[in-house]
């Protein structure tokens, strides 16, 4: 199935990252640097900006969501036969990975749902980043721990041979 | 044992400060030249101005340190796979896994190196342009458009990271005799 569509692979994964940049640089960019780029705007007029900056972030937001599902749902089908090799570790970094990221798509929403910020936005958004960041750490961890175990399953592949060839000795 | 842990932990840090740095990067510039623009469209020429100026002067930073630590982690992660982006053959087990491992060779599209010296190349030229459009106090003549052709570069950067390591994948690393030196002898030469 992965050998005959390359393209497709790079692709999804490709919108994958694509995705996961416009939810974390965004959060950074409207949690830590447009307050301060405001910092010295009349209070009124820097309210009004951050609420245009937000209806736009929402559409963003949502887009990238609903690209992160489709394209995070095709990779794991993908690579579900990887996943086995070495169930112990492989599902404990998928769970915390999805865990995580359906904790930081649930913040986002509720953060961004309305046409006003909930009190608690300032610092829901600071927790969002650092969940943020440790599902990029999950992620990063779990392609790293996929392809050992690959790597370990072609070396045990390989050494059957001649385990049979012993086995078989009278 | 110990080396070797201190090794994977090392090159996993380097991999995660990748991704990071080039998260922030690409998803700060998109926001910035994206969702920013639109948003203040209606206020005055100088008040947008004004925004854009307080906002630059603190993605600055932002920009710098990503770069910095992008080009140190990628040198980190080069010097990890360096093996693997080098090979000329893809080396593959027999179906039924009996037998020696097959070394088929590559054509160039289908090696790593290839798409490696893309996405390394193309990498450092947008590196040099985030850096370049926030030195100074004044902003560069037509900053949005650098900023979009910036913007394309990086997602092109990002579309050869991903090429580069699909085909890693799909040379068969795992499969090459220096990952299994016990194997090099079943290698056809």
């Amino acid at each position: 199935m992965t050998s005959d569509m390359p393209f497709f692979i790079i692709l999804s994964r490709w919108l994958h990252l694509i995705s996961a940049c416009l939810a974390v640089g965004g959060v950074l960019f409207i949690r830590f640097v447009l307050p301060r780029g405001l910092m010295l705007l009349d209070e009124p007029l820097r309210q009004q900006v951050l609420l245009a900056v937000r209806r736009r972030f929402k559409l963003v937001v949502h887009a990238a969501i609903f690209l992160l599902l489709v394209t995070g749902i095709y990779n794991t089908c993908l690579a579900w036969d990887k996943y086995q090799l070495d169930k112990a570790v492989l599902h404990a970094l998928w769970g915390t990975h999805v865990f995580l990221a359906a904790c930081a798509m649930a913040i986002l929403l509720y953060v961004l749902a309305g046409p006003q910020p909930p009190r608690s936005h300032r610092k829901l958004m600071a927790l969002n980043f650092a969940i943020l960041l440790l599902v990029v750490a999950a992620a990063s961890t779990l392609k790293w721990a996929r392809e050992r175990a690959v790597a370990q399953h072609h070396a045990t592949v390989a050494q059957l041979p001649a385990a049979i060839a012993v086995s078989d000795k009278p | 044992m110990t080396t070797y842990f201190l090794y994977m932990l090392i090159f996993l840090f380097a991999r995660y400060l990748h991704i990071v740095c080039a998260t922030v990067l690409i998803g700060g510039t998109l926001f910035y030249e994206m969702v920013v623009p639109p948003a203040i469209d209606e206020l005055k020429q100088e008040q947008q101005l004004f925004i854009f100026a307080r906002a630059r002067w603190f993605f600055k930073w932002i920009v710098w340190a990503s770069a910095a630590i992008i080009l140190i982690s990628g040198v980190v992660g080069t010097y990890g796979h360096w093996a693997e982006y080098n090979q000329e053959s893809a080396y593959q087990l027999p179906a039924d896994g009996r037998g020696p491992v097959q070394a088929i060779p590559l054509s160039p599209m289908a090696r790593p190196s290839s798409w490696w010296a893309a996405h390394a190349s193309c990498g450092i030229l947008a590196l040099i342009i985030a850096v370049s459009l926030t030195i100074g106090k004044v902003p560069p003549s037509q900053p949005i458009r650098w900023m979009r052709l910036n913007l394309i570069i990086l997602l092109l950067v990002m579309f050869l990271a991903t090429a580069t390591r699909q085909t890693r994948l799909e040379t068969g690393s795992a499969n090459h005799p220096k990952a299994n030196p016990e194997w090099s002898e079943s290698v056809p030469r």
